[in-house]
């Protein structure tokens, strides 16, 4: 029982550094716009594809195809803010609308897709990923290690930027109150599309990784979506630290419930664990938008 | 009076002229069946070959003259996967568009709505890919399939008793109705032999990890597993189990493993996992090898790539359809939806898939599957003996390259 809770541990910690990444764009734009992007996972999706064909085509890994996938996507950043700046500014109804507008993006993309990469399911099978590394009673394979410690080296650069950096400043400043951020002198739309940019970068960088773990169909990018939205509710919107934390959790929680009680409980454990911690939470500190 | 006579007569000799000369009669108007599939959603791969079976079917007949001489017009309709849709399509196409049979479907969460629609407007459905045992359990009239649970169940507990002669199994499953109760069935038959059963699971889609999964397994001292379960969770499972050198001896996935994808997508990785299938190109019911290269031929040219299994699923589900429509038009120039119902519960063909003959229920009574093993980038069936054309690798090796 030790063993396989060991394994549980490790394979659902790595696992949950990977979800903190997947849900960090997501969280960061949501923090500092109010926009919560229902396109999240079609847009990871869209990177992941990037990943397999340039794997596909010319043999490249997933990890050199982050020097593709995180500058396009980047580019996709700014007209990005630019369609969501066209709901109207914050204020009463800005979240329905920004939310529709999200819902109809995530379709098209889904549909965009469909045409494009068919339906088949697709995987990048770069070989060294797929070897297994026993570490004692524990079997890792190089891509899920891989994953989790291109994560955490992402969350702790992002980190830096937001705390060390003016810039970071500004879009802590702006997540917390806009109104105030701009009294101070900061062109708010300016962080906001700096916003997108850098939640697009982030989903530049997992996209690839997302393509050598999981299978790949246009109709996935829902779940990414959930997952990114159960963290940020979890973490808080913006908060890095939170995220992580949430994504771990999340990630050793899913590990644990397959172990122990098996696959098909899953689901109706993890959420209820959910429920239960942000009930705790709740009552112990309110939600809280920046660190 | 008299003055009138002459201006009639020329009308009357044009008339007559046109009755005794011959002059063609309009053509017949063409027979319209429904088609309902998924084409887009997390199905459309299924549905996608599902539906270029049907086309195949129904371009061939037309090729050849038509059904008694009637052109075939094909309505397709994309239930997304939802079946909500399925049941808006299917009432469209029998209400508005006036189609004499449905045929099609893919998963039982949409085929069952479909039959329950058939039956209400008592038009023939025949579903390409369904195993719910209670679709034909209902009293439906209308609905029939050409596959079945036993087919699945007679393989894979005929290989794990008598091949794989494996004692400690371990089988996982979709919590799909279908996939359920073929599990259950499994379980049953192996343990009335003896079998000891260590694992049983359900699987809801989507896990990103199954190592923890994994770990219980081998814990469990499982010597083979087998897999009713969705195909993209299947591949991801056996790309974990064979990444981690997994003392498992043998893996058996029921659904997908015949698909060109697990090779593609696997490469040496899927060497030697087991899998079932009901036809494929080069495995064919004996007897049909020529019907079997024809249609891989002409449906290759038609499509540009080679026919997966479901896609034969779907041929055989059309032609059963259009054969009981030739049937019925042989005694009436009336079509209707009870014609062809009738015709087709006398159905008999040889078909590459099966020889097709329904139950009163609408069940196929043959219908077969065969185990099938990878055997290096190549499908070989390994089971049963009598259609055997490699001989089985069991336990697996590890992957080449591998400590």
């Amino acid at each position: 029982m030790g063993a396989l809770l060991l394994e549980a541990t490790v394979s659902g910690a790595l696992l949950g550094l990977y979800y903190a990444l997947l849900a960090s764009g997501f969280s960061l734009i949501f923090g500092v716009t109010g926009v919560l992007n229902f396109a999240h996972g079609e847009l990871l999706l869209l990177a992941a594809y990037l990943g397999y064909y340039l794997w596909k085509a010319l043999g490249v890994s997933p990890l050199l195809a982050l020097g593709v996938s995180i500058p396009l996507l980047a580019l996709a950043g700014p007209p990005l803010a630019g369609l969501f700046a066209r709901v109207g500014p914050r204020g009463p109804g800005f979240e329905l609308r920004a939310l529709t507008l999200a819902f109809g993006l995530s379709l098209l993309l889904q549909n965009l897709m469909l045409l494009a990469f068919t339906s088949n399911y697709r995987l990048i099978t770069w070989t060294p990923l797929q070897h297994g590394i026993p570490l004692g009673p524990v079997v890792v394979e190089w891509g899920r290690l891989l994953a989790g410690l291109v994560a955490l080296t992402s969350l702790a650069v992002l980190h830096g930027l937001l705390t060390f950096t003016d810039t970071g400043r500004a879009l802590r400043a702006v997540a917390q109150e806009p109104t105030g951020a701009a009294l101070l002198g900061i062109h708010v739309r300016r962080v906001e599309r700096l916003s997108f940019t850098l939640g697009a970068i982030l989903i530049g960088l997992a996209g690839p990784i997302l393509g050598s773990l999981q299978y790949l169909t246009p109709s996935a990018g829902i779940s990414q979506t959930i997952v990114s939205l159960t963290l940020t509710m979890l973490g808080g919107a913006g908060r890095l630290h939170g995220l992580l934390w949430a994504g771990v959790l999340f990630g050793i929680a899913e590990g644990w419930i397959v172990s122990l009680i098996g696959p098909s409980w899953r689901e109706a454990w993890i959420f209820a664990l959910l429920l239960a911690l942000l009930n705790l939470k709740r009552r112990l500190w309110p939600l809280g938008v920046t660190e | 009076m008299n003055a009138r006579r002459p201006q009639r007569l020329p009308t009357i000799i044009f008339l007559s002229a046109c009755l005794f000369t011959g002059r063609p009669a309009p053509a017949a108007e063409p027979i319209r069946i429904g088609e309902v599939v998924p084409l887009t959603g997390p199905l459309a791969a299924h549905g996608r070959a599902v539906h270029e079976g049907i086309h195949y079917a129904v371009e061939e007949v037309n090729g050849r003259g038509g059904v008694q001489r009637r052109r075939v017009l094909l309505l397709s309709r994309d239930d997304e996967g939802r079946p909500e849709r399925a049941i808006t399509f299917a009432e469209e196409l029998i209400g508005r568009q006036g189609v004499v049979a449905l045929v099609g479907g893919y998963a039982d969460s949409l085929v069952g709505p479909l039959s329950t629609v058939a039956e209400r407007y008592r038009i023939p459905f025949v579903a390409a890919a369904s195993l719910d045992r209670r679709l034909t359990q209902q009293g439906h009239r209308y609905f029939f399939r050409v596959s079945h649970l036993k087919g699945y169940v007679e393989s894979t507990v005929g290989f794990v008793l008598q091949a794989a002669k494996a004692r400690r199994v371990a089988i996982l499953f979709s919590t799909t109705p279908g996939a359920s109760q073929l599990a259950e069935l499994q379980r049953t038959a192996l343990e009335a032999a003896g079998v000891d059963v260590v694992l049983f699971e359900g699987f809801t889609s989507g896990l990103a990890d199954f190592s923890p999964f994994l770990a219980r397994l081998e814990q469990s001292q499982t010597e083979l597993v087998i897999s009713n379960t969705f195909f993209a969770d299947q591949l991801l499972m056996v790309r974990q189990l064979r990444a981690r050198q997994s003392p498992i001896r043998g893996f058996l996935g029921t659904f997908g493993m015949e698909f060109p994808d697990v090779i593609r997508d696997l490469g040496p990785m899927s060497e030697h996992l087991l899998g079932t299938t009901g036809w494929e190109p080069g495995i064919t019911l004996p007897g049909t090898e020529a019907a079997s290269s024809d249609f891989v031929e002409g449906f290759s040219k038609r499509f540009g790539h080679e026919p997966v299994p479901l896609a034969m699923h779907g041929y055989t589900a059309a032609v059963a359809v259009l054969e009981a429509m030739r049937q019925a038009l042989a005694t009436s120039d009336t079509l209707t939806g009870e014609r062809i119902r009738e015709a087709l519960t006398s159905i008999d063909l040889t078909l590459p898939l099966e020889r097709l003959r329904f139950t009163p229920t609408g069940d196929p009574r043959d219908y077969h599957r065969v185990i099938i093993q990878i055997q290096q980038g190549r499908h070989r069936v390994v089971y049963p003996p009598g259609r055997a054309t490699g001989r089985l690798r069991y336990p697996m090796l590890p992957v080449e390259g591998r400590p």
